[in-house]
């Protein structure tokens, strides 16, 4: 495989990377405009390419979302078995995978445009998407479970929470402005800070 | 207007009482599928009429779903109404307005939040619906602030607080269930109960004012 030691892209890596380029750009314009308002037309000028050469990259929209969607849970699933080896206890674990989320996602792929659109999806796809879902689901109840068993949680409802925790990041895509004056690491450490600690003053 | 001492129902209240029931059957059947998966015909099935006769009361499935945000919006106003208006500190009077908005839309509007739903609607109606979103946005953050300063909440960004509840409150569908044990109110209490208090045991681990504790940021 390695020829002129590697320093000539090969042309595999140079479709990869032109896919990636494509691929960053649309989360781009999906997270500033919203996914339904984005055309291929305009990810293709903004790239100052062809609308016919974008094609030999994506094969529409709906696979451009799929793959967002891919990344987003790939993201999910290493932040989870990080937490799983570093978090000391159930709410450590949550607390950070949660935070390395937002922000992983954030800095990754360029806002959080797309991870709420599931119902645009092909039927096919959407089925993986909510399976890959569940499963992240079912480790989070695992953590709040262990929370609730070595005492780190307070006595809630895991499913209950679990849900509210996805809640608020599903939204994030919706008053989220990458040029805006948070940066996804910002975003993540208050977001979580909230859910964690709560908005009330202890008393 | 009245004929024969009210004892019949006016053209008008007829109208809108089967009008009424195509937006209820609507929601129950968009909260067990799924907006995108119901189809207008199968709500005309659920109530044994014929999609034409469905067609005199609403005009396509957009317009049922507008009907729903209306709501929402008019059930966050009256939340926000009940907020202000509770004595107490800031904190207390957020808890009042999360409390009443949420029992509000799971008793009135079965459970469906559709809130979610917004990229479906038609373009004008999304605007009149984000417009009205927004001011409501405006006027919970006016909570907060209150809260904020009174010392009775936190001092985290506002807008994330918001847009924190708004999250939670947009998921209640997927663990809730209509036919399940809790009521509206219950519900509302845990979610509530939840964002106000957080979900860790003990307190958030820094010294506030003085020195900060070595682990973490």
């Amino acid at each position: 495989m390695a020829r002129w030691e590697n320093t000539i892209q090969t042309n595999q890596e140079v479709h990869r990377l032109k896919r990636d380029a494509v691929l960053r750009e649309a989360g781009r314009l999906f997270s500033r405009n919203g996914y339904h308002n984005t055309s291929l037309d305009e990810v293709a000028s903004t790239l100052g390419v062809s609308k016919g050469t974008l094609y030999n990259y994506v094969t529409d929209k709906q696979d451009i979302l799929f793959s967002f969607h891919q990344m987003a849970l790939a993201i999910a699933r290493r932040v989870i078995a990080e937490a799983q080896e570093k978090g000391e206890n159930g709410l450590e674990k949550i607390k950070l995978s949660t935070a390395n989320y937002i922000r992983e996602v954030g800095e990754e792929l360029g806002g959080y445009g797309v991870i709420a659109e599931i119902s645009a999806l092909k039927p096919e796809d959407r089925k993986i998407i909510i399976e890959m879902r569940s499963e992240i689901e079912r480790a989070y109840g695992d953590f709040a479970q262990e929370g609730a068993k070595d005492g780190s949680l307070s006595a809630i409802d895991p499913k209950m929470a679990i849900f509210t925790f996805f809640g608020a990041v599903q939204l994030v895509p919706n008053w989220f402005s990458p040029e805006g004056n948070l940066s996804p690491a910002e975003v993540a450490d208050a977001i979580t800070d909230i859910l964690i600690y709560g908005m009330a003053t202890p008393s | 207007m009245a004929r024969w001492d009210n004892a019949l129902q006016t053209k008008d209240e007829i109208y809108r009482l089967k009008r009424n029931a195509v937006l209820r059957e609507s929601s129950v059947i968009f909260s067990q599928k799924g907006f995108h998966n119901t189809s207008l015909a199968e709500v005309a099935e659920r109530l044994n009429v014929s999609k034409g006769t469905l067609y005199n009361y609403v005009k396509d499935k957009q317009e049922i779903l507008y009907e729903f945000h209306r709501s929402a919006l008019e059930i966050g106003e009256q939340a926000l109404e009940a907020g202000f208006a509770q004595e107490g500190s800031g904190a207390v009077k957020l808890a009042a307005a999360m409390q009443r908005y949420i029992s509000g839309l799971i008793d009135e509007l079965g459970g469906y939040c559709v809130i979610a739903e917004v990229g479906a609607l038609k373009l004008e109606d999304r605007a009149r619906v984000i417009d009205g979103r927004s001011a409501f946005d405006k006027r919970f953050i006016e909570l907060v602030d209150i809260g904020q300063r009174d010392g009775s909440l936190r001092p985290c960004n506002p807008k994330m607080m918001v847009f924190t509840f708004m999250g939670a409150l947009q998921t209640i569908p997927n663990w809730y269930s209509p036919r399940g044990r809790l009521s509206g109110e219950e519900i509302a209490n845990r979610v509530v109960h939840l964002l106000m208090n957080g979900m860790a045991k003990a307190k958030k681990p820094t010294a506030g004012r003085g020195r900060r504790s070595g682990k973490g940021d």
